[in-house]
C-alpha cells in the first residue's frame, strides 16, 4: 500500500527541521537567473529549478494562490476568456512563447493567468480595498500571526480593536476534499457512550488532521509554466530552438541533442528526483549522465544487446535488462549482480515503495526482485505470450501489460492470474502508461488507436485516431502525454480534463525512430532517446513545480540521501500488500471475521453479537395477557426496516412535495391565460 | 466565669437535660450577671452550712425499705404506708422552679412543655433498629462524600491525555512571597533597595500585578467553560424533565387528586401573593388583573350557579341532607368570591399603558407571511401580500421582536399557573437568570459601530447585485433600483440595524427570553436572503459568486464554452449523455482523428521497422473478428468457473430398483442434488471489454485486522477509527503530534501523590437546594441513558446484522 505523499509536508518539515541550506541555494540561483529575465523581454520564462528571483515591486500586489495541480480541472471557458485578454494586451507583437514556471518573476509584465487565478484576482481587488495599502501576499501569514498573539479570550485586542475576520481562516471545499482520508463516519445516537467517545474522538483526530493538511498547502509556492502562442497559431509549431532561445540560458540549455549513432536505439530512463540520466543503446552502450550538468557518471559498453535499462531506488544502482540475463550495475558502471533467474528480460518497472523490480520476459514470465534483500518474491507465467509492453500504477503499484492480442492485463504479485483482464485495441497493444494518480490509463495500439482509461471503474474515456499510429507513450507529472510516432514525437495536453483534444500541445522531429520517450521528474523536460542518439526537449508545464523533500529531494546532498535510504527502507510496503485497492488494509477481513465469529458462536452457545431479542416488560392487571405481550411485540417488530422505510417514504413526499411547488410555480396564472389554447 | 454559671444552673434543677448545657452565651451572661461573685470554696462552706442548718431542725429521715427483688410474698413490715395517699405528682417537684429566680425562662417553658404532655414515651428503638438508622445515616454521609470524586474520576477517564502529577502550578509570574517564602533583605545592597522601595510606596507585598492583569489572567479557564456549559446542558434536560412531568400530571384523570392538587396549589398562591404584593408590586398587579380576568369568566358562565345538574340534584337534597347544603353553600360562596370586585390601583395602570407605548408601533401589526401557502400562517385573513420594500427590514426584524413578546407573554403566564414553587422551578429560574446575564455580556461585546460596519460591506456586494435585485424584488429585504438610491438606502440600513440593536437590548432587559429562529424551511429560506454577515473576505466573495451563479444560471445557452478551433465531428448528444465511452462499444466506437502537424519521415535504413509496420497493417487487416470473440470466449469461461455447481449426491438404486435404463425417481433427484447458494454478481458485469478476477487476495489478510477489538460492535465503526494514518509521513506535524500524544504523561522527579481533596472542583455553595437537585437530576439522567442503552443498541444490532 501506498499513499500519496504531500509536497507541502515536506517543504514545511524542512523549515522546521532548520535546514535552510536548500532554500538558500535556491534563493540565489533564482538571483542569478533574474539578470537573465531582464535581457530576454520577449520571452518571459523560467526553468523548474533556477530561475530569477522575484522583484520585490513586481509581485507584491498579487496574492499567493495555489499552485495548480493537473488534476484539477481546468474549464474551457476559462482558458478561452483568459486567451482573449491576453490577445489584447499584446495585439503588438507578432507572436509570442509564454512560459512561466514561478509566478514570482513576471517582471510586472504577465503574460497570462492561470485558470485558477481569475477568481482570486477579484478577491484581491475587494480585499485591497477594504485594506487599503497594506500589501496581502507577505504580510498577511504574519500579521494573523500577531494578530492571534494579540487577540485575548474575549475576542478583543489590547487595543480595544475588534477583529475584522474571527476565527480562523476559511479552507475552500475542494482543497479539504484532497486531503480526505476514507468517508466521514456520521455517529450513530445510540451506542454505548464509551464506545460514541472513541468514534467522536478519532472523527475529530482525523478531521484536525485533514484541515491542517489542507492549510499548509499554502507552502506549495511554486506554479507550473505553460506555453502560449499567438492569435492564429498553434503552439505545435513552435519549435524547440525558438523555445531555448527565448528562455534563460540555464532553461534553454536543457534542450541538447547527443549524437550517438553507433550503438542506437536508445532506451533511457531519468531517476526520480530528475537529476540523473540513464542511457542505454540497443548494441550494448550505456551511460549514466547527471544531465544537469552534463556529468558523465559512467559509461560502458556491455558487448551485449541491451533491451531495457532502469535506475533502482537510488541513483547508486541500475538494472540493465541483457540480451540473456538481468545485470545490476552501481553508479560507476561496476557490475554487482548478474542474476541468472531473470531471463530474457524485455520490460523492467521499480516499484519505488516497495523496493521491487518487476520484469516483464519474452518467454511470457512476469518477476518480482525485491532489491533490497534480493530476493525473487513472484515468479508468475502470464501464458499471454511475449511481454515488451510494461507500466506501472504508482497509485497501487500494479504492474500492468500489454499483449498483442490487444488485451491489457493487471497484476499483482500476489496473484498467479492477472487481476484485470481488458480488451483495448483490435490489434495488438503497443504502448501504454498510467497517470500518477492511478486514475487513468493511455493505451495505443497497432490499430492506431490512442484510447484514455478511467482505469478505477475499466472505462474507457477517450478514443483517438493517429493516423500514424504511437509507439511508445509517456505520462508527465503533471498529466503531459507524449507520444511518438515514427519520427515524431508529441505532446499532448488535457488528455483527459476537457473535451477531445484535436491536436498536439507540442511536437518535435527527432533524427531517428524513436525507440522510448520519459519525462524528468520535477523539471519541464522529456528525454527522448531514438535511433540517432538522445534529444532533451522542454516541454513547459510537465514538471511537477513543489516537490517533496521527504519523498524526493532533487536538491538533496549525499547525506541527505542515505538518511533518506535508510528511512525508506524502514517505511518500506510489502509486497503481500499490492492490490488493485491500496486501501485494502484498512479494512476488517471479513472472511476470517466471519469465519471466527462462527467459531466463537460455537464455542459460546449463542451470538454475543446479535441484537438482543424483546422481551416485553410483565405488566399487571392483565396487561400481560398473551394477546397484550404480542401487541407490544408487534409495535418494536421490524424496527430497523421501518426506519429504511420511513427514510425513504420522507425522501419521497420532500420530493413530491417540491414537484408540486414546481407545478404551483408553473401553474401561475395570467389573466391572458384563459386565451392560451 | 462562664463555667461557673453553667454547672450552677444544673444544680439549680433537678431534671435538667443534658443539652441545656450548651447554652446560648447570652444566657450565660444573664446567669453570671446574676450571680454573686464569689470563691468556690465559700460557696460549698456555705452550702454545708445551710444543710447542717436544716437537719437540726427536721426529724430525721426514715430509712425506707426496698424492694430489690420481686418475690411473691411480701413481708408486711416492710411495707410503708407513710406516703401511701399522695401521689407524687411533676409539678409538685417542678414548683420549685417557678420560685427560683436564677432558673432560665427557656428551660421554664421546656419544663412547661413536659408537664402538659400526657402521653407516656415511647420505647427506645431496639438495638438492631438504632444499628441499623445509624448504618443508613453513615452510608448517605459518605457515600455523598464520596460521590463528590465522580466528576473527577468520570473526566480523567474521558480525557484524551493526563499529565501527571494533576496539581501544577500555575504557569506566568508570581508573588514574590510565593516564591520565596521568609526571605528577608539580608546584604546592604538587597537592604537600601528596599528601603528605598518603602520610601517610594512602591508595592513591596503587593501583588505584583495590577487588578486588570490579575483579572485577565483569572479569565475563565477551559473547565470553568465546560462547568458552565454543563451547568446549561442540565438546565436544558431539567428543562425538559420538568415539561415531562407536568404533561404526566396533566394527564392524571383522579379528580381527587386534581382537588387536593389544586387546593395546596391555591393556598401555596395566597401566600406567595401576600409576599409579592411587598416584594413586587408590578408582579402582584399582574396577578390582580388576572384574578379580574378570572371574575369576568365567572361572571359569563353559570358555573357555580345552581343550574347544573349537580346543583339540581343537590337542591333537592339539601332539604333532608345536610352535607348537601353544606356542599351548595360552598358553592354559591365560590361563587360569591370570584365575583367579587377588585379595587385596582389607578396610577399603576398608566404605567402599563406608558410602557405599551414603549414599544414601536408595528409591534402590534400582523406578522408578514411567512408561509404563503397556509392561511392560517397570516395573521389577518385578507390584506394585501406585500407591504413596501424598504420597511421590509423592519418588519423582518419585528417578526423576532414580537415572537419574543409573546413568549414572554406566555412564559409569565405558565408560571403564573403553575404557583408550586418546587426547587425544581427554582433551579431553572436561576438558569435563565444566568445565562441572561452570559448574553448580556456577548452582546456588550459586539458594539454597534460593527454593525455598520458590516452594511457597508454587504452594500459593497450589492452594488454588483443591483441588476439581479431588480427581478426578485418580491422577496428581496434590500431592495435597490437605482446605483442613485443606493446611498439612501445605506442610510436606511445603518439607522434600522442601529435601531434593530437598541430594540434588541431593550428586549434582553425585559423579561423576555431569546426565541429560536423560525425553524422550517420557509423560514430558512427567508434568512438566506436577508442581512449577510460578511465575516471575512472569503465570504465576501462567495456572495459575489452567489451572484455570478444566480445571473447565468437563468441564461444557460450563453454559458456553455465556445466550440473549439477544429472540433467538428463532435456529437452534442454525447457531452449531454455522459463522460467517456459506452463500455459495450469499446472497440467499435468511432475514434477521433487528431491531426498531425508533423508527418513521420518513413525510416528505410531499419529493416525491423519495416517489417514491424508489415505485420501490423496484416494484423490490423484481420484485427477485430478474432481478437474479440477469443476474448469474449474467455471470459464466458471464468464465469462458468465461478457459478455455483450443482452436487449430485443420489446413489441409483438406493433404496428402490436399480438397473440398466432405471432412473431414480424424481423425488430422490430433488433431495439429493444440493444447490449451492449463488455467488455475488461479478464485478465486471456490466463491462463487456473486461474481465475482473473474483479470486480472493488472500496475501493481505495475514496483515488485516480479523477480529473487532472490543468496544466497537461492527466493522464500519472500527474501519471508520483506522481510515487515516497516523504516521509523520503524512500528516503535519502538530497533527502528528496530536494524533500520538500518550495516554498519560509523568513528570521526571516528580512525586505522584493519590488525589486529595484539594483538587476536587470547588462546592457552590450558593445553591444548595439547586445542587441537591442536581444531583438528583444526574441519578435521573443517568437512569434515562441507561434505559436508552439498552433499548437502542439492539435496534443498531439488528440493522448491523442485516
Amino acid at each position: 500500500m501506498h499513499f500519496l505523499i504531500n509536497e507541502w509536508e515536506a517543504c514545511y518539515r524542512r523549515e522546521l527541521n532548520g535546514k535552510w541550506d536548500l532554500l538558500l541555494r535556491l534563493r540565489l540561483l533564482r538571483g542569478k537567473g533574474s539578470a537573465n529575465e531582464r535581457k530576454c523581454r520577449k520571452y518571459t520564462t523560467e526553468m523548474a529549478a533556477p530561475g530569477g528571483e522575484a522583484l520585490a515591486t513586481a509581485h507584491v500586489e498579487r496574492r499567493r494562490k495555489g499552485p495548480r495541480r493537473y488534476w484539477e480541472k481546468t474549464s474551457k471557458k476559462d482558458s478561452n476568456g483568459e486567451k482573449s485578454s491576453v490577445e489584447a494586451k499584446q495585439k503588438a507583437k507578432k507572436r509570442r512563447a509564454a512560459w512561466r514556471k514561478r509566478k514570482g518573476n513576471l517582471n510586472g509584465m504577465v503574460v497570462s493567468e492561470a485558470p485558477k487565478c481569475n477568481q482570486e484576482q477579484t478577491q484581491d481587488t475587494s480585499k485591497k480595498d477594504n485594506y487599503g495599502e497594506k500589501s496581502i501576499d507577505g504580510t498577511k501569514q504574519k500579521s494573523t500571526a500577531e494578530e492571534k498573539a494579540a487577540k485575548r479570550s474575549d475576542g478583543k485586542f489590547i487595543s480595544g480593536k475588534t477583529d475584522p475576520f474571527p476565527g480562523e481562516a476559511p479552507i475552500p471545499q475542494e482543497r479539504l476534499k484532497k486531503f480526505q482520508r476514507g468517508n466521514k463516519f456520521v455517529v450513530p445516537e445510540e451506542i454505548r457512550t464509551k464506545l460514541k467517545n472513541t468514534l467522536t474522538n478519532s472523527q475529530e483526530a482525523a478531521d484536525l488532521a485533514q484541515t491542517q493538511a489542507a492549510r499548509y498547502d499554502l507552502l506549495l509556492t511554486e506554479d507550473a509554466g505553460f506555453l502560449e502562442g499567438d492569435e492564429g497559431e498553434d503552439t505545435c509549431t513552435i519549435s524547440q530552438d525558438d523555445i531555448a532561445e527565448a528562455v534563460d540560458i540555464t532553461s534553454g540549455s536543457k534542450y541538447f541533442n547527443l549524437h550517438l549513432t553507433q550503438f542506437g536505439p536508445y532506451r533511457l530512463d531519468y531517476s526520480r528526483t530528475g537529476r540523473h540520466l540513464l542511457l542505454a543503446g540497443r548494441r550494448g552502450h550505456v551511460t549514466c549522465i547527471e544531465w544537469q550538468t552534463k556529468n558523465l557518471m559512467c559509461e560502458m559498453n556491455v558487448m551485449e544487446m541491451v533491451q531495457d535499462i532502469k535506475w533502482l531506488h537510488s541513483e547508486a544502482m541500475f538494472a540493465v535488462a541483457q540480451k540473456k540475463w538481468l545485470y545490476i550495475y552501481d553508479s560507476k558502471g561496476i557490475e554487482l549482480h548478474c542474476i541468472k533467474k531473470f531471463n530474457d528480460v524485455l520490460r523492467m518497472q521499480f516499484l519505488p515503495y516497495h523496493f521491487l523490480l518487476a520484469t516483464a520476459s519474452a518467454t511470457g514470465f512476469l518477476q518480482y526482485l525485491d532489491v533490497s534483500v534480493g530476493k525473487e518474491v513472484a515468479a508468475i507465467n502470464t501464458k499471454l505470450g511475449r511481454l515488451d509492453v510494461m507500466a506501472q500504477n504508482p497509485y497501487n503499484a500494479v504492474i500492468h501489460l500489454g499483449h498483442p492480442n490487444g488485451t491489457v492485463s493487471l497484476w499483482s504479485p500476489n496473484q498467479k492470474e492477472p487481476l484485470v483482464k481488458m480488451l483495448c485495441h483490435r490489434g495488438g497493444v503497443r504502448s501504454l502508461t498510467v497517470d500518477r494518480t492511478g486514475t487513468y490509463m493511455v493505451t495505443s495500439g497497432l490499430d492506431r488507436k490512442l484510447k484514455v482509461y478511467d482505469i478505477r471503474a475499466f472505462k474507457p474515456l477517450h478514443s483517438y485516431f493517429l493516423p500514424a499510429g504511437a509507439s511508445s507513450l509517456s505520462l508527465s507529472q503533471r498529466g503531459l502525454l507524449s507520444a511518438s510516432t515514427g519520427d515524431i514525437v508529441q505532446v499532448y495536453r488535457d488528455v483527459w480534463g476537457g473535451g477531445p483534444m484535436t491536436k498536439p500541445y507540442m511536437a518535435h522531429r527527432v533524427r531517428g525512430t524513436v525507440w522510448g520517450v520519459g519525462y524528468c521528474p520535477f523539471e519541464d523536460v522529456l528525454g527522448v532517446g531514438h535511433a540517432e542518439g538522445f534529444t532533451s526537449m522542454i516541454v513547459p508545464g510537465a514538471g511537477e513545480p513543489n516537490f517533496d523533500a521527504l519523498d524526493m529531494n532533487p536538491y538533496r546532498s549525499t547525506k541527505q540521501r542515505q538518511e533518506w535510504e535508510v528511512k525508506a527502507l524502514l517505511e518500506k510496503v510489502q509486497p503481500e500488500l499490492i492490490s488493485l485497492d491500496p486501501g485494502l488494509l484498512g479494512t476488517v477481513d471479513q472472511a476470517t471475521f466471519e469465519q471466527k465469529h462462527k467459531e466463537r458462536v460455537e464455542a459460546l452457545g449463542y451470538d454475543p453479537l446479535a441484537a438482543e431479542k424483546f422481551k416485553p416488560r410483565m405488566k399487571k392487571r392483565g396487561r400481560s395477557a398473551a394477546g397484550a405481550v404480542e401487541k407490544r411485540k408487534k409495535k418494536v417488530a421490524h424496527e430497523d426496516q421501518r426506519d429504511v422505510i420511513r427514510k425513504s417514504v420522507e425522501e419521497r413526499m420532500e420530493k413530491e412535495r417540491k414537484e408540486s411547488a414546481k407545478e404551483q410555480l408553473k401553474e401561475k396564472k395570467t389573466a391572458l391565460d384563459r386565451f392560451r389554447k | 466565669m462562664r463555667r461557673k454559671g453553667v454547672k450552677a444552673v444544673p444544680a439549680a434543677m433537678a431534671g435538667g437535660d443534658n443539652d441545656e448545657e450548651e447554652l446560648s452565651p447570652d444566657d450565660e451572661h444573664i446567669i453570671s450577671a446574676s450571680e454573686e461573685e464569689e470563691g468556690s470554696d465559700d460557696e460549698r462552706k456555705h452550702a454545708k452550712l445551710l444543710e447542717a442548718i436544716s437537719s437540726l431542725g427536721k426529724r430525721r429521715r426514715i430509712k425506707q425499705t426496698e424492694r430489690s427483688e420481686a418475690s411473691v410474698q411480701v413481708s408486711e413490715f416492710s411495707v410503708n404506708t407513710d406516703g401511701a395517699g399522695e401521689k407524687v405528682n411533676l409539678s409538685d417537684l417542678l414548683g420549685t422552679m417557678d420560685k427560683t429566680p436564677g432558673a432560665p425562662n427557656k428551660t421554664k417553658q421546656q419544663l412547661k412543655n413536659l408537664q402538659n404532655r400526657k402521653e407516656t414515651l415511647e420505647l427506645p428503638l431496639s438495638k438492631q433498629q438504632t444499628e441499623k438508622i445509624q448504618r443508613e445515616v453513615a452510608y448517605d454521609k459518605s457515600s455523598k462524600e464520596v460521590s463528590r470524586w465522580e466528576t473527577v474520576i468520570t473526566q480523567n477517564q474521558k480525557a484524551e491525555q493526563l499529565v501527571f502529577p494533576l496539581r501544577q502550578d500555575p504557569t506566568g509570574p508570581k508573588r514574590m512571597e510565593q516564591v520565596v517564602a521568609g526571605w528577608k533583605a539580608k546584604t546592604p545592597l538587597e537592604k537600601e533597595i528596599f528601603s528605598l522601595l518603602h520610601s517610594n510606596n512602591q508595592p513591596v507585598h503587593d501583588p505584583v500585578l495590577t487588578p486588570a492583569e490579575e483579572a485577565s489572567i483569572k479569565a475563565m479557564s477551559l473547565e470553568e467553560a465546560k462547568m458552565r456549559r454543563a451547568e446549561l446542558q442540565k438546565a436544558r434536560a431539567l428543562q425538559s424533565y420538568y415539561e415531562a412531568k407536568a404533561r404526566r400530571e396533566k394527564k392524571i384523570k383522579s379528580k381527587k387528586y386534581h382537588k387536593v392538587q389544586n387546593k395546596g396549589k391555591k393556598k401555596e398562591f395566597l401566600k406567595q401573593f401576600d409576599e409579592m404584593m411587598k416584594a413586587d408590586p408590578a408582579g402582584a398587579l399582574e396577578e390582580l388583573k388576572k384574578m379580574e380576568l378570572s371574575r369576568m369568566e365567572e361572571r359569563m358562565s353559570l358555573k357555580h350557579q345552581n343550574s347544573g345538574k349537580w346543583a339540581k340534584s343537590k337542591a333537592i337534597m339539601a332539604k333532608y341532607d345536610d352535607s348537601a347544603r353544606k356542599a351548595m353553600q360552598e358553592q354559591l360562596e365560590m361563587n360569591k368570591q370570584l365575583t367579587q370586585k377588585l379595587v385596582v390601583p389607578s396610577d399603576d395602570d398608566e404605567k402599563s399603558v406608558e410602557e405599551a407605548d414603549a414599544l414601536p408601533d408595528f409591534v402590534n401589526d400582523p406578522e408578514p407571511i411567512l408561509d404563503s401557502i397556509n392561511p392560517w400562517m397570516r395573521g389577518m385573513l385578507t390584506k394585501e401580500l406585500s407591504e413596501p420594500e424598504v420597511t421590509a427590514v423592519a418588519t423582518e426584524t419585528t417578526i423576532e421582536t414580537k415572537d419574543e413578546v409573546q413568549n414572554g407573554q406566555q412564559e409569565e403566564q405558565g408560571e403564573d399557573e403553575e404557583e408550586e414553587e418546587n426547587e425544581e422551578e427554582k433551579l431553572l429560574r436561576e438558569f435563565e437568570r444566568k445565562r441572561k446575564l452570559w448574553q448580556d455580556e456577548d452582546d456588550d461585546l459586539v458594539p454597534v459601530p460593527q454593525e455598520e460596519k458590516q452594511v457597508i460591506h454587504v452594500d459593497v456586494a450589492e452594488a454588483e447585485q443591483v441588476a439581479r435585485k431588480e427581478e426578485v424584488a418580491g422577496e428581496d429585504m434590500i431592495e435597490i433600483s437605482d446605483d442613485e438610491d443606493k446611498e439612501e438606502e445605506e442610510e436606511e440600513e445603518v439607522v434600522v440595524s442601529e435601531f434593530n440593536s437598541l430594540f434588541n437590548r431593550l428586549m434582553k432587559s425585559g423579561s423576555a427570553p431569546p426565541v429560536p429562529e423560525q425553524t422550517g424551511a420557509e423560514g430558512a429560506e427567508l434568512l438566506d436572503e436577508g442581512l449577510v454577515r460578511v465575516r471575512n473576505m472569503d465570504d465576501l466573495e462567495a456572495l459575489q459568486q452567489d451572484v455570478v451563479m444566480e445571473t447565468t444560471q437563468p441564461a444557460p445557452a450563453s454559458a456553455t464554452p465556445a466550440p473549439s478551433m477544429e472540433t467538428t465531428s463532435e456529437p452534442p448528444k454525447k457531452k449531454k449523455k455522459k463522460k467517456g465511452i459506452d463500455p459495450n462499444e469499446v472497440l467499435t466506437k468511432e475514434a477521433k482523428v487528431i491531426k498531425m502537424p508533423l508527418a513521420p519521415t518513413v525510416v528505410d535504413e531499419e529493416e525491423e521497422e519495416v517489417h514491424a509496420e508489415q505485420t501490423a497493417i496484416i494484423k490490423e487487416a484481420f484485427a477485430g473478428d478474432d481478437v474479440i470473440s477469443d476474448f469474449l470466449k474467455d471470459k464466458r469461461k471464468q464465469e462458468k468457473a465461478g457459478q455455483a455447481k450443482v452436487v449430485d449426491l443420489t446413489l441409483p438404486g438406493w433404496g428402490e430398483w436399480g438397473g440398466v435404463g432405471l432412473k431414480p425417481s424424481k423425488h430422490k433427484r430433488r433431495k439429493f442434488r444440493l444447490k449451492v447458494p449463488a455467488p455475488p454478481p461479478r464485478k465486471d458485469q456490466n463491462l463487456p471489454a473486461v474481465i475482473i478476477s473474483e479470486k480472493r487476495n488472500s496475501s493481505v489478510a495475514s496483515h488485516q485486522v480479523s477480529q473487532l477489538p472490543f468496544l466497537f460492535q461492527n466493522s464500519t465503526q472500527f474501519e471508520s477509527c483506522i481510515r487515516f494514518p497516523v504516521g509523520q509521513t503524512w500528516n503535519t506535524q502538530t497533527a502528528f503530534k496530536k494524533l500520538t500524544a500518550p495516554k498519560v504523561i509523568t513528570k521526571m522527579g516528580a512525586i505522584i501523590e493519590p488525589m486529595s481533596k484539594e483538587d476536587l472542583p470547588p462546592e457552590k455553595e450558593s445553591s444548595g437546594a439547586g445542587r441537591g437537585a442536581a444531583i438528583v437530576l444526574g441519578e435521573t439522567v443517568e437512569k434515562e441513558t441507561k434505559k436508552a442503552g439498552r433499548r437502542k443498541p439492539l435496534r443498531q444490532k439488528k440493522s448491523s446484522k442485516q
